[in-house]
């Protein structure tokens, strides 16, 4: 663990922090999440993007009133003792339902296609492994983990050349009539899995040395991720059909199998390969998060390894424990989404009650005074 | 010592859980896989399916260059599963490049299932070409191609787009499912025969959804891509009927296609709809048999204003079948769509296809004379 200045995040590493909080393994998927509106996902998109920034705006207005708090000790702070133990369980809880869920859906894509005739076991508690590594080292760790994989993985952002090259343009002409309301609601709530990573800043803010620009910095990190989103919807749109964005699974897979290059062959293996940067950089930040909470819970703050352990280990059980598929699916796909929304709103919740506490503190000392 | 601890547990965990991986067969290595190459479909009784599976042979000794066998089942990796029984190799998927359907196959059976079923396997590239085979594909892999290379590398490059037989690149796995999907349009893909000691693509066969409904020629294959984007094309042959010469002593004209351009215009109204094809082509000459003298500019113009007749017309036929026919393998729907709010789906689209007007205006340019004129 990083023991070195509390104030250890500069610019970029809140910029890539925020950035590898998003898509992650999703990216896989995300044409797929968004096929509710057929070729008019890249505008979901931008309204993620409009929302979160948003959302984030108002948020740090939280973090702002804790500068050296992190999201747990400002939940005690401002709902007390008890309740913020049970709000601590519930976000650790979905912390390490966020970690299983990223790393199965890895190594689920992993076991299809790159080691058919294999278990996952192997390459789950290899990634699970590598987590402990990565967070063990704080989050100045996972923050250089994350600007490391943005650059070992975005240069495969050149393949959707061979997409491009095959493009149907027409496809992106808007027909916004053939959607009704409900199409768009449905692709707004599947594809939101890939957006409520940012809400993470308020768990990092106070170790951001320069927090007055945290937003300007956190900003740069969301539009930048939905920038390579929309790249590679784009490609998807142009390069599929409507029935294609609807039934592929992985998307981003068969835009890699369009690359036709003379040495290399089947580039979506390396492809899957590089990917799990990305999905490690975004899994050990709620890993962070949730031994952040157990250290909350059990240890009042302090810093103990063995939490790391704990919920490493919990993370793995999820992943490999015999949990019947129906649970899973329910877990994964909509559970997770709706608690995501919860904790998103929590620090809105929590900067009313602030401010509500703040005028009643105000109007006290002033009837106290006038008394 | 703590870490020393925690590294002791991970590890005991480890060995447990790796207890849990029930090894009861040998995992293969690459040498164990035998990997296919090309599959042919035709049709056999009963709703099953007579498939051809050829891999490279591995053995230095055998007689002939690749595998080849031969099984009669209802889906295509069940195919692969009972190749493996008779084969020492495992068969794998992962190094298909061609599937063929025989015309009956295509046109009474249809080919949806089975690329869907291959479009699953991860294993399967979305590259792999696909062909249709006048008579049996079995015939076909069985055939002895004795100044070729092994059947599996022959059709692989075959099928490969070049400058001189790209007149239908688009038939991978993946672009033959985007049009039989597509709203606006209907798939092609390259037929193939047996013609002596060689396969040669002798036409082009036009699809309406999965099924096969008949052919085109090359000719007309080469400048139906040009519509469908801006494009370079492969080289393309024209008969020219010149003044002065009797019928049946037709002008050769070859032209190495350097661009394409096109326009499509639309009036967008369901009822009377109205379709205008501009298509801007230059190329450079390649053979020329007739009495034009290309360095005069005004007979120049004389034979591009012929070559545009004559591509019109063949154009003009070739859309009149594909609307008798109700399918749309250019991809005008496209262009229909941005000015139509309708409800739409593909049986709509074929439905006003059928029923337009529409013109054909070419342009060709002669840039080039090659080096002489």
């Amino acid at each position: 663990m990083d023991t070195g200045k509390f104030k250890k995040l500069n610019k970029y590493h809140v910029i890539f922090l925020v950035h590898c909080s998003l898509s992650g393994i999703a990216l896989f998927s995300l044409p797929y999440y968004l096929r509710h509106v057929g070729y008019n996902m890249w505008m979901v998109l931008l309204i993620y993007g409009v929302l979160s920034s948003l959302l984030l705006k108002v948020i740090l207005q939280l973090s702002k009133q804790f500068p050296n708090d992190t999201f747990y000790v400002i939940m005690e702070k401002v709902v007390g003792k008890y309740v913020s133990k049970l709000l601590h369980v519930f976000i650790l809880s979905y912390a390490i339902v966020q970690v299983s869920n990223i790393g199965k859906s890895y190594v689920r894509i992993v076991q299809s296609v790159t080691l058919p005739d294999f278990t996952i076991t192997f390459p789950a508690l290899t990634l699970f492994l590598v987590m402990i590594s990565i967070v063990n080292g704080g989050i100045k760790s996972i923050a250089r983990f994350c600007i490391l994989s943005f650059f070992l993985t975005v240069w495969m952002g050149y393949y959707s050349n061979w997409a491009f090259s095959d493009a149907n343009v027409h496809h992106l002409y808007p027909r916004l009539h053939e959607y009704h309301m409900i199409d768009w609601l449905n692709g707004l709530f599947e594809g939101s899995q890939i957006m409520l990573g940012f809400v993470l800043i308020v768990f990092f803010y106070p170790y951001i040395i320069d927090q007055k620009k945290a937003f300007k910095h956190a900003a740069i990190g969301i539009w930048s991720g939905i920038g390579i989103m929309i790249l590679i919807c784009i490609a998807s749109i142009v390069y599929f059909s409507i029935w294609q964005i609807e039934h592929l699974l992985y998307p981003l897979l068969n835009l890699f199998q369009a690359v036709e290059l003379s040495n290399v062959e089947r580039i979506e293996t390396m492809g899957i390969s590089l990917y799990a940067f990305l999905v490690l950089s975004k899994a050990s930040l709620y890993l962070w998060v949730a031994k952040k909470g157990l250290d909350a819970l059990f240890s009042k703050h302090k810093n103990r390894t063995r939490h790391l352990f704990i919920v490493n280990g919990i993370s793995v059980l999820l992943v490999l424990g015999p949990i019947p598929l129906i649970y899973q699916t329910f877990l994964y796909e909509k559970w997770v989404i709706y608690w995501g929304y919860a904790v998103i709103l929590l620090p809105l919740f929590l900067l009313i009650i602030n401010h509500w506490k703040k005028r009643k503190k105000g109007n006290d000392g002033k009837e106290a005074s006038a008394s | 010592m703590k870490n020393l601890t925690a590294l002791f547990i991970s590890l005991l965990f480890l060995l447990s859980v790796s207890g849990c991986n029930v090894q009861d067969f040998e995992q293969p290595s690459i040498e164990n896989y035998g990997m296919v190459g090309v599959m042919g479909f035709d049709v056999a009784e009963d709703g099953y399916m007579n498939v051809t599976v050829t891999l490279p042979q591995p053995e230095m000794d055998a007689e002939t260059k690749v595998q080849k066998y031969t099984t009669t089942v209802k889906s295509p990796h069940r195919a692969i599963m009972e190749a493996s029984t008779k084969s020492e190799k495992l068969l794998s998927t992962a190094q298909l490049r061609v599937i063929l359907f025989s015309e009956e196959f295509a046109k009474e059976v249809g080919v949806w299932e089975v690329l869907e079923n291959l479009y699953r396997d991860p294993r399967v590239g979305t590259n792999s070409f696909i062909a249709v085979v006048k008579g049996s594909t079995e015939e076909l892999l069985s055939g002895e191609y004795k100044d070729k290379p092994n059947i599996n590398r022959y059709l692989n490059q075959l099928l490969k787009p070049t400058t001189i037989t790209a007149f239908s690149p688009f038939t991978t796995i993946h672009h033959f499912i985007r049009h039989v999907t597509s709203q606006v349009s209907d798939a092609l893909a390259p037929y193939i025969e047996k013609t002596g000691d060689s396969i040669q693509i002798t036409k082009v066969a036009l699809f309406k959804g999965s099924k096969m409904v008949s052919t085109i020629e090359r000719e007309e294959a080469k400048i139906i891509e040009s519509i469908k984007r801006n494009r370079k094309t492969s080289d393309i042959s024209y008969e020219i009927q010149e003044d002065g010469r009797g019928s049946g002593e037709e002008a050769v004209l070859v032209l190495n296609f350097i661009r394409s351009k096109r326009d499509v215009k639309t009036n967008g109204d369901p009822v009377n709809p109205e379709i205008h094809v501009y298509l801007y082509i230059a190329g450079s000459v390649v053979d020329y048999t007739g009495d034009y003298n290309l360095d005069v500019e005004g007979e120049r113009h004389i034979l591009e204003d012929k070559l545009s007749k004559e591509i019109e017309a063949k154009l003009s036929d070739s859309i009149q079948q594909f609307q008798e026919l109700g399918i749309d393998p250019l991809a005008l729907g496209d262009y229909f769509r941005m000015k139509d709010r309708g409800e739409w789906s593909k049986e709509y689209w074929n439905d006003i296809f059928s029923r337009a007007e529409i013109t054909v205006h070419v342009e060709p340019r002669i840039t080039s004379t090659g080096t002489i004129y």
